[in-house]
């Protein structure tokens, strides 16, 4: 299989070199023109007024936010059973991406919050469960962090990404079922029922451009850990960067 | 050096009739034999409980309805602090002493030995908090069938707590600042637990039937039941690779 | 529409720029870190080759 080849870092690290402007250039021609579209093409919205633009970085950074962990969880699976160095390392290098994006998702629902509902924070569903997700992002991160042995923290953290990834349902529907009892804080985060067309259009730009930057951002870091880490070999020494 | 001891004379090596199964209740014995010699801590994490949920009455005030409304959840979550601080203790002496890594070559499967350790380890912190917290919600005012409710919540939900708490505890053996990081692991995968196991109780609260909480308690203790030795004995193998 | 009341945003400027400046400026934060990382290593990839061809001169 030719798409094996490159699960070796030596070839990963010039195939992602040679990705990087790509997907960089992507991300930036969609992040302007969603932009474009999202502040001066999409109409006002009738209910909420021009307020609502923030959807245009709230739903797409959310977005991220979830499924980035979960295709650090598909690494995971791959790192624990075909013992490929290069997919514990993807998750090293998505992890500080997914907790960003988390925490922006958090920061613009608060702030659209405070104008459109009246409050900065509601114990709502998806907020609770999108803050709980930044627990575990951070919980990752600590726990790779802290186990010197690059091999065992490798697997350590493939390990609790997966437990985490089978939980996170589990939070999900607690916490829904944690917020219908207790009525009361349930708000509709749809933004408005019929969204016109441009402003699907807008999020839908945007979302891609998010995930184009992940990629991008994402293979930038994982060729710094990949050298990080095979820093005493012989194929690191021999690459043009550092001739 | 009575406690190596013990180890080797609960862990029989012998080449005729071993029975996989019978790995739990064989590591379990050994592992409240240990416990047993080592009450102060068991009566430790007691008291923290005791302490931490006699805490909120001095921080909120002795007004009997707003007591009554918090009990559930104070309990919980104090019952969750002190299940994640006896965590520890689940692999950490084995990991030091280097039993654990006789664990790996004995002849009982390492998933079964992790659910025996389990077992004792939920005898020895779940199964006492359970029995000693209707005392501390008379304290809050809570009545004979809310009691029943969270007593019956906590014999489902204190299990999951320490098969979930296992897994962490695994994962940080031998980790600088390990406890701090098992609370980090930990304790966002507690919430569902914490929300059911609370829910119940206020659910009789507020006058509603609470078996629908105690059920989806129990679905989390059978998932439990089933995965996490599973995913403990991985954890293990990772921390001893 | 002119700039002036763009800006404003029906007077709830503060959210909508809030939200839109704290996603650029973390995008941006990241990508100077990660940059920042890679070249780190490569400099140092790059003193030691050389200082490993210095001494293989010597020798």
């Amino acid at each position: 299989m030719a798409l094996f080849k490159y699960s070796a870092p030596s070839a990963f690290y010039p195939l992602a070199g040679k990705l990087v402007p790509w997907f960089g250039a992507a991300a930036f021609v969609l992040g302007v023109v969603g932009l474009y579209i999202g502040l001066f093409v999409a109409p006002e919205d009738f209910q909420q007024g021009e307020v609502y633009r923030i959807i245009f970085i709230h739903v797409p950074t959310a977005w991220m936010g979830m499924f980035i962990y979960l295709v650090m969880a598909m690494y995971g699976v791959l790192a624990l059973i075909y013992q490929t160095r290069l997919s514990a390392m993807m998750m090293e290098a998505l992890a500080p991406t997914g907790a960003i994006f988390t925490a922006l998702a958090l920061w613009t629902g608060a702030l659209w919050g405070k104008p459109t509902w009246g409050t900065y924070w509601a114990w709502d569903a998806r907020m609770t469960s999108t803050l709980i997700l930044l627990f575990l992002y951070i919980g990752y991160i600590a726990l790779v962090n802290a186990i010197e042995d690059k091999k065992r923290a490798d697997k350590a953290g493939a390990l609790l990404v997966i437990v985490g990834s089978v939980n996170v349902p589990i939070i999900y529907f607690s916490v829904k079922w944690w917020n219908t009892l207790h009525q009361g804080a349930s708000i509709s985060v749809s933004g408005g029922n019929k969204m016109a067309m441009t402003m699907l259009l807008a999020m839908l730009i945007m979302a891609l451009a998010c995930w184009m930057y992940s990629i991008a951002v994402a293979l930038c870091r994982v060729r710094a850990i990949i050298l990080e880490r095979e820093r005493h070999t012989q194929w690191v020494r021999e690459i043009k960067e550092v001739r | 050096m009575s406690a190596a001891n013990a180890s080797n004379a609960a862990l029989p090596i012998s080449a005729r009739e071993i029975i996989p199964e019978k790995g739990v209740l064989v590591a379990a014995r050994r592992d409240l034999a240990l416990a047993m010699r080592s009450r102060g801590e068991l009566v430790q994490a007691l008291a923290f409980f005791v302490i931490c949920v006699s805490l909120f009455p001095l921080a909120i005030g002795p007004e009997s309805a707003l007591l009554k409304r918090i009990a559930p959840g104070v309990v919980w979550v104090c019952a969750l602090l002190a299940v994640l601080l006896t965590l520890p203790r689940l692999f950490q002496s084995d990991y030091q002493d280097g039993t654990l890594e006789q664990c790996l070559l004995s002849p009982y499967p390492l998933p079964a030995i992790c659910l025996g350790k389990m077992l004792s380890h939920w005898l020895t912190s779940g199964l006492p908090l359970a029995v000693l917290s209707p005392v501390l919600g008379l304290q809050f005012g809570l009545g004979g069938s809310e009691l029943m409710v969270m007593v019956v919540g906590l014999l489902l939900g204190t299990p999951v707590l320490t098969a979930i708490g296992a897994i962490g505890a695994a994962l940080v053996l031998g980790v600088r600042s390990g406890g701090m990081l098992l609370g980090l692991l930990v304790l966002p995968l507690y919430i569902p637990v914490l929300i059911f196991g609370a829910g119940a109780v206020e659910a009789v609260l507020a006058g509603v039937d609470p078996t629908a909480n105690l059920y989806l308690l129990a679905a989390l203790f059978l998932m439990a039941l089933v995965a996490t030795p599973y995913a403990t004995s991985a954890a293990l193998k990772i921390a001893l690779d | 529409m002119n700039w002036a009341e763009f800006f404003a945003m029906d007077g709830r400027g503060f959210y909508v720029w809030g939200s839109f400046g704290a996603f650029l400026l973390c995008i941006a934060i990241e990508i100077v870190l990660v940059r920042l990382r890679i070249h780190r290593v490569q400099a140092d990839l790059r003193e030691e080759v050389a200082a490993a061809s210095i001494q293989r001169g010597n020798a």
